[in-house]
């Protein structure tokens, strides 16, 4: 669904912030994006969003090329990071609306899904309340609701679980894991080993803005010859990362 | 250990007060290329404003369009032989100046060209002929058509009436009325010119062709004299003393406000948006030094840029002599240190840059608007203002500069400055304990948290209640007749406008210049309003006024008891749609009780042989009049109804007991309704009766639609169908003519008010009311069997 | 277009859902200028002089044909007068630092009497028995009545103020005085005819004239910083914070295409500024209706009036002007990354928006052609000359035209160069 192609960014002259990065990804898989900060994780999630053009190279996405069909790819594309802070006034109820209407959604419609999505988070309680007066993990599940009210085949989770105790965390990695079910593509990235054991499919580590290793989690345990994940995360990340002088 | 404290705090507010100085400076800030742009744009405002002092007169070839003739209305033979006799002159004048569209023909001219009456002979007098005197309309069209600037409207007959008045002078002078152009101010003193010169030679020209003896009558002489008592100034430097006090205070204040505001709206706001501000109030310092530092840091780096910008004015001889140095220097600090606090307190109360600078507004207006009223009066300031906050400041620096400072002022302003900012300082610093201002963004109010512990009120609270419901009251109170005034005023313009153009009314119009006292404001209007009513236009827009008013009522309605849709708020302003049956039941029941009303009222007033009917039926001149006036009727009826019920009576039950909203809006509408002409003590009592009847109506019912139908039908038969006066207006078009008959009692007709006003009413309404309460206390009865 | 609608309403609902908010955008400014144009100085007048009126003039050894002409004349009724006679002069007079003071302030004294200084013949019979000499057939008789009008030379207040009493009151007595004491002579010696004794319509224009220059001097200058103050603080609002925040991305993958979003924004903008400037500018009318005095010294004189045309212009002006100056918001906001840069550079127009205020207040002069071209600034050249009812076709076209295009070229180059995909397709 997603075919990422030999993708340059650099937002200096003199440096690059992505090298070079091409992958793929199909249908009812789910991606694992891992890197240090600072390798560029959150800069090619959003060039994979189409929040960002590349300097170079081109990504497709469910066989559209963003400088053609961006309305349409953005309908299928949903998008999180818990960069986002909601506007503190308005009430979940007001968001939800104003983001169904903006997704086109159809006036009889919306009502269901917010039942469905609201109840899903446990947000209901909280429909007609101000924003502010909201927990953070209140308004992460809130703003994972709105990112999928239109229940997009494409999506796109900046550190997911991030700032989420444990409970909530439980409840988003379920509901990946239900989505993925669904047969969705989904794209994550995180630092969380245990999250990216157990979700993904496939995992890509980017380390200077290159990916240097991609596979399955087991074959890049076995490929580093390391006994769990998390050390044979920073054996390949030593080897990869060369400190700039 | 108090030592130790006191370290921590010096030492907190310095590092604070330093970190303003150690970051990226915000003067330094990054400046994209529209800020370029706007700078440039700026600079070459200012330097078009400079070319424009030298070249003042240059654009005004752009602007040429000025006329220069002259309309003449009902000209007397005298006032068209006296422009023949003038016109030979005028042709010298003309012909000296030149072409009147080629300036630079007329180089010499041009530089101290002037609007003119007359000044270069080119005026035109054109003729014409209009029996009303006051019909600006007409007379705007025919200048637009003549490239006319002024009309000149005689009065008829005023050859005969000026020789008249030679022989008595007691009779009136004949007026001569003017009317000019709007699309110059410069028509006004032309027009000016023209009464003073022309028309003033034009009286000179007639006496000497009438052989009245005519010496030059000085009665008397008017002497200006300008008074010097100040010690003379060298001219020279009158320009720099106004300069020192106008614009180098300005610019001074502008620099303070904006330094301090880049530097200080976003300190502790901004930190709090971003989350670091938790951490440094969890640092040892206390938050007497936080503000204390902040203060400090923006005072600082405000400070800076305004003594950049005072160094090339100290630097003139002219100030520099005066020893402005110290005065200035110290009113920039006190200044600087003001703001700086506000500043402070605005970005303490904000969470948010964003909000911080909303907030700013207000002060930048107040410093505006100081601004302002200063240079209104920058050398001839009240020494009051020397004292004062900011005054003092902005007076003090000009003062300074023109060598006059003021010490005791200096002193005082300075410290109550200083006093102000201290106290500002100080509420920040105790802000900073609440914790709505600290970490928290939407918490209970304290008051709510007060009066759930306690469940008691103080006296601030109490206070608080009075006032709250003072200002609901008066707010209530008055926005019926606000919406009715204002309605009322847009009705009336057109037909002011219309009467005006109409030559039968003329004499009236001028008449109105006698009036003078209050009985006579009020007399006129009621006349005036009677001549209105008998104008189907002037009925129609009142139509429309009712229909809007009814509108804001109902919209007024959805906003106060917060409805999400309009049938709600029709329903709660006693206008429920949801069963259409029962509306057209309840109107057509309430018409014909209305009817009923009304009838025997007159029927009581035949019986009692107070009046007599004259005739039947109108001409059919009439008819518009009369369709108009009781299609009004309509929407007239309903829309005092929705005030005065549907809308008042809810709204104030909301606060109220029910019996106070029905006795308190029924006040209001016969008090609203006791203005009119012909008033009687009788007639206020009456119409509280009927008003109190009408609200027991709508609480029997629930809805207002019998009593809009019963109002509609009381003053539309009333007026249009028996002949009698409305509340004291005047009805123009009724079916059955009736006038009061010779032996007539007021008491019982109400006389010039209407029935209203007299007893035959009080007797029907105290019948009706009767009923009404029976009716009530046995539907209660009955729901209250039921519930038993 | 229906999701620009469903973009604008939202940002409409915010603005309005926090109370706190709307009151400080549409209400406070204005109501805070109409107070600091009225009530403040009415109040610190209060406090200085003990009265709300202005200073009296001072009238000394007023005959009673004054007094009378006083009652009946509503244009001489607008003074506050303070009798002295002539001893109570005399002894004002000795008390000179305080008569200085006086008249510094504006004060300004009118003294009847006889040119010879003679105190025991008042001023009407002079006049009278001038008259009753002329009747007489005396054609070699003199009057020396005497009105002296006592001012500060030195004060721009006193000599306006005397000028105007002189032109407003003292004139127009001197004239009634033929009819008033003429006797039998005023059969052919007075005024043959009257102008405009009463003419409502004149009477209103007459008093424009003055409003409508001081209102050219202030209103544009203050529309101008109201308007940029308020679209700087909603467009920091609707797209600097949002931008901070995260939300401005969540909004650009709806597949909404982003110039429907900014067109949503905008409009918003628009409508709510427009709001409130026609509020103030209506808080400015009415701040002059209060006034009493038509008095060229006072801020906004009673009388200010528009032409329908005017008025017009007026409003169609605001719109375009907020128009320009949010898509400058917008450039600016878009073009740098930190928050404070964002903001010092917001705040800097408002600065240039202040001197231009005052540029304005002072100049005296008509714009320069050129100035039509620069846009915002020939908003305020056009406010200012509609008021001085010097307004053109021409003018309105160029200003409107240029202040529409620039607002255009300015969002496309910033469309530009957002480095976003091409929405628009």
């Amino acid at each position: 669904m997603i075919r990422v192609n030999d993708i340059h960014k650099s937002y200096t002259k003199t440096s690059e912030t992505i090298k070079g990065v091409s992958f793929e990804i199909g249908k009812g898989t789910i991606f694992g994006l891992l890197g240090p900060n600072g390798a560029g994780k959150t800069t090619l999630m959003q060039i994979i969003a189409t929040l960002m053009k590349p300097t170079s190279g081109t990504i497709e996405i469910a066989g559209m090329s963003p400088e053609k069909d961006l309305l349409k790819i953005h309908s299928l594309i949903g998008f999180l990071t818990t960069e986002i802070k909601l506007d503190p006034v308005s009430t979940p109820d007001d968001l939800f609306d104003f983001f169904a209407d903006l997704y086109d959604i159809p006036k009889n419609e919306i009502k269901q899904r917010k039942e469905k999505a609201f109840n899903r988070f446990g947000i209901t309680p909280f429909a007609k309340r101000k924003i502010s007066e909201l927990s953070t993990g209140m308004k992460q599940k809130i703003s994972i609701a709105i990112s999928l009210l239109h229940e997009p085949p494409i999506i796109i989770f900046d550190e997911p679980t991030n700032g989420l105790d444990i409970l909530t965390s439980r409840q988003v990695t379920d509901y990946l894991k239900e989505l993925k079910s669904e047969g969705r593509c989904i794209v994550l990235s995180t630092h969380i080993f245990s999250v990216a054991e157990e979700l993904c499919d496939e995992v890509a580590i980017l380390v200077d803005g290159m990916i240097v290793a991609q596979g399955t989690v087991d074959e890049l345990i076995k490929m580093s010859g390391e006994k769990n994940f998390e050390d044979a995360f920073f054996k390949i990340y030593v080897e990869n990362h060369k400190e700039e002088k | 250990m108090k030592n130790g404290n006191r370290k921590i705090w010096f030492r907190g507010a310095r590092t604070i007060a330093g970190s303003f100085f150690k970051k990226h400076g915000q003067m330094g800030a990054e400046a994209p290329g529209s800020t370029f742009l706007i700078s440039i744009g700026f600079v070459a405002v200012l330097s078009f404003m400079a070319l424009s002092w030298f070249w003042w007169w240059f654009p005004y070839h752009l602007f040429s369009d000025e006329v220069y003739d002259v309309v003449v209305v009902n000209a007397p033979q005298s006032f068209i032989d006296y422009n023949q006799y003038m016109q030979k002159y005028r042709n010298m004048k003309a012909r000296d100046y030149g072409s009147r569209t080629n300036w630079f023909a007329n180089w010499g001219h041009m530089s101290y060209f002037k609007y003119n009456y007359d000044g270069y002979g080119w005026t035109k007098f054109i003729y014409k002929e209009n029996p009303a005197l006051y019909d600006f309309v007409t007379y705007g069209k025919w200048m637009r058509e003549n490239d006319a600037y002024l009309t000149v409207v005689f009065p008829e007959g005023f050859d005969e009436k000026v020789s008249a008045r030679s022989k008595d002078h007691e009779l009136p002078k004949p007026d001569i009325l003017t009317y000019y152009r709007t699309n110059s101010l410069e028509y006004t003193s032309m027009k000016n010119d023209f009464i003073d010169q022309y028309l003033h030679e034009y009286q000179d020209y007639m006496r000497e062709k009438n052989n009245w003896a005519f010496p030059d009558v000085v009665d008397s002489q008017i002497i200006s004299e300008p008074l010097d008592f100040s010690d003379e100034e060298e001219g020279s430097n009158v320009l720099l003393d106004n300069l020192g006090r106008t614009f180098v205070p300005i610019l001074l204040f502008i620099v303070v406000l904006y330094a301090s505001m880049s530097a200080g709206t976003n300190v502790i706001a901004g930190q709090k948006e971003l989350g670091t501000f938790t951490g440094i109030l969890m640092t040892p310092v206390p938050r007497s030094a936080i503000i204390a530092g902040n203060h400090l840091g923006v005072t600082l780096k405000t400070l800076i840029p305004s003594f950049i910008f005072a160094v090339p004015f100290l630097a003139v001889p002219y100030y520099w002599n005066h020893g402005a140095l110290g005065p200035i220097i110290l009113h920039i600090i006190i200044l600087t240190v003001f703001v700086s606090a506000a500043t402070i307190l605005i970005s303490v109360i904000n969470d948010t840059v964003v909000s911080a600078q909303t907030a700013f507004l207000p002060v930048f207006l107040i410093f505006i608007s100081v601004c302002v009223t200063c240079i209104q009066n920058a050398t001839e300031h009240e020494p009051f203002y020397l004292y004062l906050p900011v005054y003092g400041q902005f007076y003090g620096i000009g003062d300074a500069l023109a060598g006059h400072p003021d010490m005791a002022g200096m002193a005082v302003s300075s410290l109550s400055t200083l006093l102000l900012a201290f106290v500002i300082v100080l509420i920040s610093e105790k802000l900073l304990h609440n914790e709505r201002y600290t970490v928290s963004i939407d918490p209970v109010t304290a008051k709510e948290i007060r009066m759930a512990k306690s469940g008691q009120h103080t006296v601030l609270d109490i206070a608080d209640k009075i006032t709250d419901t003072f200002v609901f009251t008066v707010r209530e109170t008055l926005y019926p007749l606000m919406i009715l005034g204002f309605f009322q005023m847009i009705a009336i313009v057109p037909v002011v406008i219309d009467y005006m153009g109409r030559a039968e009314y003329s004499r009236f119009i001028a008449d109105l210049k006698s009036v003078a006292t209050v009985t006579d404001v009020m007399k006129k209007t009621f006349e005036v309003l009677g001549i209105f009513m008998g104008n189907p236009v002037f009925l129609a827009l009142m139509t429309v006024a009712y229909v809007l008013m009814i509108t804001a009522c109902i919209i007024r309605t959805k906003i106060t008891f917060h409805k999400k849709d309009y049938k709600e708020a029709f329903s709660i302003a006693g206008l429920p749609l949801s069963n259409a049956k029962k509306i057209v039941k309840d109107y057509l029941s309430g018409f014909v009780f209305g009817l009923l009303m009304m009838s025997s009222v007159c029927l009581i007033l035949k019986l009692t042989g107070q009046i007599e009917i004259t005739g039947f039926g109108f001409s059919t001149d009439l008819l518009p009049v009369f369709l108009v006036n009781l299609l009004m009727w309509f929407p007239q009826g309903a829309s005092e109804e929705v005030l005065f019920r549907g809308y008042m009576i809810p709204r104030l039950e909301t606060r109220f007991k029910k019996v106070f909203a029905v006795f308190f809006s029924s006040l209001l509408f016969s008090v609203f309704h006791s203005l009119n002409a012909g008033y009687t003590p009788l007639a206020s009592v009456n119409l509280l009766l009927i008003a109190v009847l009408f609200a027991l109506i709508y609480l029997k019912t629930g809805n207002i639609w019998i009593t809009c139908a019963m109002h509609t039908a009381w003053n539309l038969s009333q007026g249009n169908i028996f002949g009698l006066d409305v509340s004291g207006n005047v009805a123009h078009a009724s079916l059955i003519r009736t006038s009061h008959a010779a032996g007539a009692k007021d008491i019982i007709t109400g006389g010039a008010f209407g029935p209203e006003g007299g007893l035959a009413v009080t007797a029907v309404t105290l019948a009706c009311m009767v009923i009404v309460i029976v009716l009530l206390v046995r539907s209660r009865n009955l729901t209250r069997n039921k519930d038993a | 277009m229906k999701k620009t609608y469903s973009i604008f309403r939202w940002e409409l609902k915010k603005i309005f859902s926090n109370w706190h908010k709307t009151v400080t955008l549409f209400l406070l400014p204005a109501v805070l200028m109409m107070l600091a144009l009225n009530i403040f100085p009415l109040l610190i007048n209060y406090m200085s002089t003990g009265s709300f009126s202005k200073k009296p003039i001072i009238l000394v050894g007023a005959p009673k044909s004054f007094h009378d002409y006083v009652n009946e004349t509503a244009d001489a009724n607008v003074y506050t007068y303070k009798d002295l006679s002539y001893s109570e002069f005399n002894k004002f007079i000795e008390a000179e630092e305080k008569m200085k003071e006086l008249l510094k302030g504006g004060t300004v004294i009118c003294y009847f009497g006889s040119d010879d200084g003679d105190e025991d013949i008042s001023f009407d019979d002079i006049v009278s028995d001038y008259y009753n000499e002329l009747a007489k057939g005396n054609s070699e008789a003199t009057s020396n009545a005497v009105i002296f009008l006592g001012h500060d030379g030195e004060s721009l207040t006193g000599q306006l103020r005397a000028e105007q009493f002189r032109r407003g009151v003292l004139d127009n007595y001197q004239a009634s005085l033929i009819d008033r004491l003429g006797g039998d002579y005023a059969n052919i010696g007075s005024n043959l005819f009257s102008t405009d004794s009463f003419n409502p319509v004149t009477k209103f224009m007459d008093n424009r004239t003055p409003a409508d220059r001081s209102a050219s001097r202030i209103v544009p200058g203050m529309l101008l910083i109201m308007m940029y103050y308020c679209v700087y603080s909603l467009a920091s609002d609707m797209f600097a914070s949002e931008k901070e925040r995260g939300f401005w991305a969540k909004l650009i993958m709806t597949p909404v295409s982003s110039v429907q979003i900014f067109a949503g924004k905008i409009l918003a903008i628009l409508l709510i500024v427009s709001g409130a400037t026609y509020l103030t500018a209506l808080l400015l009318f009415f701040s002059s209706w209060l006034n009493t005095s038509n008095d060229a010294m006072s801020l906004l004189p009673f009388g200010m009036m528009l032409t329908p045309s005017e008025l017009l212009i007026l409003i169609i002006t605001i719109p375009f002007t907020v128009f320009v100056m949010t898509a400058a918001c917008i450039s600016t906001i878009f073009s740098l990354k930190k928050m404070q840069d964002i903001t010092v550079n917001l705040q800097l127009p408002l600065i240039f928006f202040l001197g231009d205020f005052f540029i304005q207040m002072f100049r005296g002069t008509r714009p320069m052609t050129l100035e039509y071209f620069i846009p915002m600034h020939n908003s305020l050249a056009l406010i200012s000359e509609t008021y001085m009812a010097q307004e053109k076709l021409w003018h309105v076209i160029v200003v409107l035209a240029i202040n529409a295009a620039v607002a255009f070229l300015v969002l496309r180059v910033t469309f530009k160069k957002e480095g976003l995909y091409d929405k628009s397709k």
